[in-house]
């Protein structure tokens, strides 16, 4: 194609745009929309290659078009760039009282323009542009333009209107508006979104990063991308598989936020807005429980943190860098929202490691406390705290007792022990604990045999003469005790739980006994005995007739044998376990009730009188590092406290409480 | 099983005889248990917060220290601090009126 047809075409544009722009009124129609109309089917025909493409149903060759897309658009943009040149130097040389007079028509003038260029142009928008975007090329950006003008508009504002903050705010909206009308701001996003969901676009994001941030509806639009984004691909990457296994789970997860973190430190200059959309799509992620697919089993973050932990902190593991691991449980236990849900399974984690004695590292357990308590204050782990200091104080008391033995009756101490069948020195120790800061389950009653009673009592002696105003309440689903087997050749050692002891050492009596006369020498419930003694029947170690009864006959297995001569028969039921999981979970819940209430009490007992709504953010902000309390429920506890006559509602405005002390 | 294991012990003074004789020997016993004061009501009536915790002030002043129980002669109970408080406006029990007199504080 001929270049002066070219040049000629790009003419008759500013040709044109200049008589929309030279018009005595921009805004009478009639006078534009010929002009419109005319610049319209220039641009439409440019792409078509010829001026009768409306008139003729022939087929149309190919041809090369004489002005492309792009020429029109560099066109239309030095076009541009020209005009306000232009304005920016007469706006020099106007007095200051004229200013905003002449800013004002100008605006006017110049919305009114884009507004017609917008449409004469739209063919332009809708084909070049659009298609332009979709084939990948990087630096034809409109908002670029756009962004351009618009910085220079506001650059001006700020020259002249330097104090007037809110006219700027307006004129910004303005600007907007003006600049990205919604068809143009729908390709963009469309694009933008394009570039989102493939990762290996983000350089791109960065380089639209600059001229973005300052169009606020823009930013917000891809802000929203952002979060969606991070919640997608972090949703993808669970699998079944890792559900399961916590110690997977919880680094993968933090691998995903590692990711992501870097991405859009990276993409977007570590610019709050991103950080903050990145953070809210990654807690929506994190707190949405995942559920198995192929178990249907739902599990909760809470549950999942604390087992991991759990897992760090147990003999066994092993921890390469405590610090990295440190790391990670802090930053997942950060958007954790159930953070009061989470302590339930902790504490209940940490008692089985301290009673058990299968904590890994005092100071690992110390060190994670403290990082618990550093973000949710002393009261959060003040329990974990008192836990650790039960099991430490615990140690000195077992020691005191023993010299306190050997004090009181100390020749005689041999003798009390032969008496018993308990021989080794070290036979007997105990672990005292603080009532409130443990999670326990109620114990079954049972009857101690007389030797396990004496002992008993001997230690309650000399436990209530050390302290006054206590007393002291057996746990025996967590004591044990170790036997010897002598009825085999091998001398086997077996750990078990003090209802298993019971049951066993019956046997040094009868060697045969049924159900029923277990039950009535050991009163253990008959659900929990059946249960224990079906366990002892699949170790091997006693023997019944199937199905067990109350009338059923056991007896040792005198041919028992294993492989190890150490045997634990006090492990977990598997049923049990379960149970106790979604218990501490409505548990926490529950518990919340309390927390809420005393919230209000505190915060009231302290502001005396407080507006309802404030009362309700303060209470939000004192519990968020606990939970997430629901406003429905902070009204109703309001309501409650106020029956109670904790509080009373002003008389003359509803919305006021006072505290009645 | 006493019985059996004491007739063993008086007829074979070596103890490798007696923990052959019966079919199990008890080598360790490790004793779980719970402390609690040994109170008649949970709730101090002056602060009305659990006996087991600490009272209301040291809770709000997050006092890392102790907070005890104490005992009146009447066997009411209530948080030392709390009745320490007491005492200086009225000394009865704020249960049953009796004149307070300390019977023990807990430890």
């Amino acid at each position: 194609m001929p270049k002066n047809n070219q040049s000629a075409i790009l003419n008759k544009t500013t040709e044109l745009i200049d008589k929309i722009f030279n018009l005595d009124n921009i805004y009478d129609s009639d006078k534009v929309s010929l002009t419109y109309m005319e610049l319209y089917t220039l641009t439409f025909d440019c792409f078509n290659g010829n001026t009768y493409a409306y008139s003729t149903n022939r087929l149309r060759v190919p041809k090369e078009p004489a002005v492309t897309g792009e020429d029109l658009y560099v066109h239309l943009e030095n076009y541009l760039r020209n005009k306000l040149d232009n304005v920016s130097k007469d706006i020099d040389n106007i007095s200051n009282e004229n200013i905003l007079q002449y800013y004002k028509e100008l605006h006017y003038n110049y919305k009114r323009l884009f507004k017609v260029l917008n449409g004469s142009y739209s063919y332009l928008s809708r084909r070049w542009i659009q298609h332009e975007l979709d084939s990948g090329r990087r630096d034809v950006y409109k908002i670029d333009v756009v962004a351009e003008y618009f910085t220079y508009e506001i650059n001006q504002a700020k020259t002249y209107l330097p104090e007037e903050k809110s006219t700027l705010t307006t004129l910004i909206v303005l600007l907007e508006t003006i600049f990205l009308p919604t068809d143009i701001f729908n390709i963009i996003v469309g694009r933008l979104q394009l570039l989102v969901s493939d990762e290996n676009k983000h350089q791109e994001l960065a380089v639209l990063f600059e001229p973005i941030h300052q169009l606020t509806k823009l930013k917000n639009e891809l802000l929203k991308l952002i979060e969606t984004h991070v919640y997608q691909k972090a949703i993808e990457s669970i699998t079944d598989d890792l559900i399961n296994n916590p110690l997977f789970y919880i680094e993968t997860i933090v691998n995903i936020h590692g990711k992501y973190q870097k991405l859009i430190q990276e993409t977007f200059v570590g610019d709050q807005h991103f950080v903050a959309s990145f953070d809210k799509g990654y807690a929506k992620f994190a707190n949405q429980n995942p559920v198995s697919k192929t178990t249907g089993i739902t599990m909760t973050l809470a549950e999942i943190l604390a087992r991991y932990c759990d897992t760090l902190l147990r003999k066994g593991c092993e921890n390469d860098d405590w610090n990295e691991k440190l790391n990670i449980i802090m930053i997942i236990f950060n958007y954790l929202n159930d953070k009061d849900v989470f302590m339930k399974f902790y504490q209940k984690m940490l008692r089985k490691r301290l009673i058990d004695q299968l904590s890994v590292s005092d100071s690992y357990e110390e060190t994670l406390i403290s990082e618990f308590k550093k973000k949710c204050g002393y009261e959060y782990t003040s329990k974990l705290e008192q836990m650790i200091k039960d099991i430490h104080l615990s140690d000195d008391l077992t020691n005191e007792y023993r010299t306190y033995q050997e004090d009181i009756h100390g020749n005689e101490t041999s003798k009390i022990y032969s008496n018993n069948f308990l021989e080794e020195n070290n036979f007997f120790s105990v672990v005292v604990l603080t009532s409130n800061s443990w999670l326990f389950s109620h114990p079954s009653d049972i009857i101690l045999p007389i030797e396990f009673k004496t002992i008993y009592d001997n230690f309650t002696t000399f436990y209530l003469s050390k302290h006054t105003g206590r007393k002291l309440i057996l746990l025996h689903q967590y004591s044990k005790g170790e036997l010897q087997i002598n009825f085999t050749t091998k001398k086997y050692r077996l750990q078990v739980s003090t209802y298993q002891m019971l049951i066993l050492l019956l046997f040094n009596q009868e060697l045969i006994w049924t159900v029923e006369q277990i039950q009535d020498k050991t009163q253990i419930r008959s659900e929990l005995l059946f249960e224990i003694l079906l366990g002892l029947l699949k170790s091997k170690l006693l023997i019944a007739d199937d199905p067990l009864t109350l009338n059923s006959r056991i007896k040792l297995a005198e041919n028992f044998i294993s492989d190890k001569t150490r045997l634990n028969l006090n492990l977990p039921s598997k049923p049990n376990e379960q149970k106790d999981q979604s218990h501490l979970v409505t548990a926490a819940v529950d518990e919340r009730q309390m927390v809420i209430q005393a919230a209000l009490v505190r915060i009231m007992k302290k502001e005396r009188t407080l507006k309802h709504s404030l009362l309700i953010q303060q209470v939000i902000q004192q519990l968020t590092s606990n939970f997430k309390p629901d406003i429905s429920l902070i009204k109703k506890y309001i309501e409650i406290l106020i029956e109670k006559e904790y509080f009373q509602r002003d008389s003359n405005d509803k919305d006021t409480l006072h505290y009645l002390a | 099983m006493s019985t059996q294991s004491t007739n063993n012990n008086t007829n074979n003074p070596t103890s490798d005889v007696v923990t052959s004789s019966v079919p199990f020997t008890l080598k360790r016993w490790n004793l779980v248990g719970i402390w609690s004061w040994d109170v008649a009501h949970d709730v101090c009536a002056i602060c009305r917060t659990a006996l087991s915790e600490s009272c209301l002030r040291c809770q709000a002043a997050s006092n890392l220290q102790e907070c005890i129980i104490v005992w009146g002669t009447c066997n009411h109970s209530f948080h030392n601090c709390c009745m320490s408080q007491w005492v200086k406006q009225r000394a009865q029990c704020p249960l049953c009126q009796t004149d307070w007199v300390i019977n023990r504080i807990g430890q």
